[in-house]
């Protein structure tokens, strides 16, 4: 370290130090199974942004093979948050123009040719048809 | 995936190139590759943008964006502005096991990406779907942003870094593994410039790797909250553009480039436009020009700016639905009526900048800028002034914001703040450092000696360049 500075070469020792052993601290974390999620934003968001990953995969996996349409209609489940949903059909099907997100047994708002992507009882997605006029 | 991504960076760091080139004596070579990067993609993203609204394909879009960002780049080539600087002898034992603690903290980075899922709400919300709904088969599509369901995710939000990310991956729309390796990408072009910026600051690589380590175990970079968001691209245009700033004899074409690059701030998260202009104003106040023509580097980094931030202003007035702005409504009215309650949102803040998670650098910090002050060193004391003035925006914000104070700060403040660490990493290390006039003290020595530095980045051929007049006296 140059002559004269502040902070000298037992800081940078000590700092050098302090953030091996955190950083040897957290690698435990990251190397168990399930990794370690415990920062800040995680342990404060991450249960309420991610409700239901395996429905979410389903979701990602039916907008991969849905058919081109002139519009989506996606149908959750009746306990369902269809607003969260709205932002994950959005998200996932990108090719199409998603115009409702609704909970099962709920009256339809959408024009009749647009195609109905429906969540099942075990939380995945099928392709429920075009609404019946 | 990330071999187009690589070729992308490769081809806006040949773009950048003649720009920032000049600096990697001072900067280092890593951290002057990721600058110029930054540097073509400020320039890249605006023309690119602008076509898209004329109607212009996607492709001829992006060439003529690429074409302009390398006249723009050449224009503001040279080689007068960089700072001169020289390292010292340092403990070789103590720099090697830096630069390993750097790489193992940067593994860490890199497998928490890896190995941690794409969860953060406002991904989904706001920056990951523009992105992958922004280009459709004929162009720009931004018909989107009418869902009304979108309103509250705030639609009004800029579009620069879904367009960055489309630029990186040649249009394509990102899957989720194209933004973690974008994230990934991103993040380690920040610690190169955090480390070239704090050994410029401090002549050694050991306090470079070192403040890099830091920043690689800060929440900016363990907080998987921040993977798909703006937080981290807005820290790696920040740190670029102070970086570029630092390492500049000011001078109006180098100086430019560093307003340039702040000048993409705005384009990325809204909060980019107070941030650059603190950071902007902070570095011309502690530029160390000759008194008679003092004015001259500043106002072109002013106009480099502006010029870019109209840009987002503009595209932000005309172009994007008015959204869920958190000063919708009587925003005035709010704020007097929170009066009262500056202390709790105060004390909020301070607790949350008091966690464990930040590993005492706010304290740290803090104790840097009384120190900064008491020294009289200027710029590190101007950096870190708009570090905590940025913060204190941020605070404030919840006396005006449509949501409830608390909520509000809640739901955000920690993870807009981590975006500040790098900037406050380079104050720190321009404080520890020996200062500008020091630094080229001892340039002239090693130059003279040719004694105690092992590496003059200032080589005696050509002398640190004398300003051109004398300055005015009095001028200080």
């Amino acid at each position: 370290m140059r002559r004269g500075l502040p902070i000298g070469r037992a800081t940078a020792v000590a700092l050098l130090v302090a953030l091996g052993g955190v950083a040897a601290w957290r690698a435990t974390g990251i190397a168990a199974t399930p990794p370690v999620l415990a920062a800040h934003g995680e342990r404060t968001w991450i249960d309420w942004s991610r409700r239901d990953p395996e429905a979410e995969r389903h979701l990602a996996a039916a907008a991969a093979r849905l058919p081109l349409a002139r519009c989506v209609a996606v149908v959750v489940e009746s306990d369902e948050d269809p607003l969260w949903w709205s932002f994950k059909a959005l998200y996932h099907l990108r090719r199409h123009r998603v115009v409702e997100v609704r909970r099962a047994g709920e009256a339809a708002a959408a024009d009749a040719d647009c195609l109905v992507l429906e969540q099942g009882a075990a939380g995945g997605f099928g392709i429920a048809g075009r609404r019946p006029r | 995936m990330i071999l187009q991504s690589l070729l992308a960076a490769g081809v806006l760091v040949a773009l950048g190139w003649p720009s920032t080139g000049r600096l990697r004596g001072a900067l280092g070579w890593g951290a002057t590759l990721v600058a110029a990067a930054c540097v073509a993609l400020a320039a890249v993203v605006p023309v690119t943008f602008a076509l898209l609204l004329a109607g212009a394909p996607w492709h001829w879009a992006l060439l003529a964006g690429a074409l302009a960002a390398a006249a723009l780049s050449r224009a503001l080539a040279g080689r007068d502005g960089a700072v001169a600087f020289t390292a010292a002898a340092e403990p070789t034992l103590l720099r090697r096991a830096s630069l390993v603690l750097l790489l193992a903290c940067a593994s860490l980075f890199v497998a928490k990406v890896v190995r941690a899922p794409l969860w953060s709400w406002d991904h989904f919300a706001i920056w990951g779907v523009k992105a992958r709904r922004l280009l459709g088969e004929g162009g720009l599509e931004l018909g989107f942003l009418a869902w009304p369901d979108l309103a509250p995710g705030r639609v009004d939000h800029p579009l620069g870094l879904p367009l960055t990310w489309l630029v990186l991956t040649l249009g394509r729309p990102p899957e989720p593994a194209d933004f973690k390796a974008l994230h990934l990408l991103m993040g380690i072009g920040l610690l190169l410039v955090v480390r070239g910026a704090a050994r410029r600051a401090t002549g050694s690589w050991t306090w470079g790797n070192l403040a890099a380590a830091t920043l690689a175990l800060s929440p900016l970079f363990w907080d998987t909250e921040a993977l798909g968001l703006a937080e981290l691209p807005l820290a790696l245009w920040a740190a670029s553009g102070a970086a570029l700033l630092l390492a500049t004899r000011w001078s109006p074409r180098s100086a430019a480039i560093g307003g340039l690059a702040l000048g993409f701030l705005p384009w990325l998260k809204s909060e980019g436009l107070p941030l650059a202009i603190l950071v902007l104003a902070a570095l011309a106040w502690a530029a160390e020009e000759p008194a008679p023509r003092r004015w001259r580097s500043p106002a072109a980094t002013a106009a480099a700016f502006a010029a870019s931030a109209l840009g987002a202003w503009w595209v932000g007035r005309f172009v994007l639905p008015p959204g869920g702005s958190f000063f919708r409504g009587d925003w005035m009215e709010r704020g007097a009526g929170r009066l009262p309650q500056v202390g709790e949102i105060a004390a909020f803040c301070l607790r949350e900048l008091a966690a464990w998670d930040w590993l005492l650098f706010w304290p740290a910090l803090a104790a840097g800028s009384l120190l900064a002050v008491v020294r009289g060193r200027r710029r590190a004391a101007a950096l870190a002034a708009a570090v905590w003035l940025q913060v204190a925006i941020y605070g404030a914000t919840a006396l005006f914001t449509y949501l409830d104070a608390i909520p509000h700060l809640q739901a955000a403040f920690f993870r807009i703040s981590s975006a500040l660490v790098p900037l406050g990493l380079i104050a720190l290390a321009e404080i520890w450092g020996p200062g500008r006039t020091d630094v080229d003290a001892l340039a002239r020595a090693a130059c003279s000696s040719c004694g105690p530095a092992r590496h003059s980045f200032t080589p005696c051929a050509s002398p640190i360049p004398a300003p051109r007049r004398p300055p005015a006296a009095g001028s200080g």
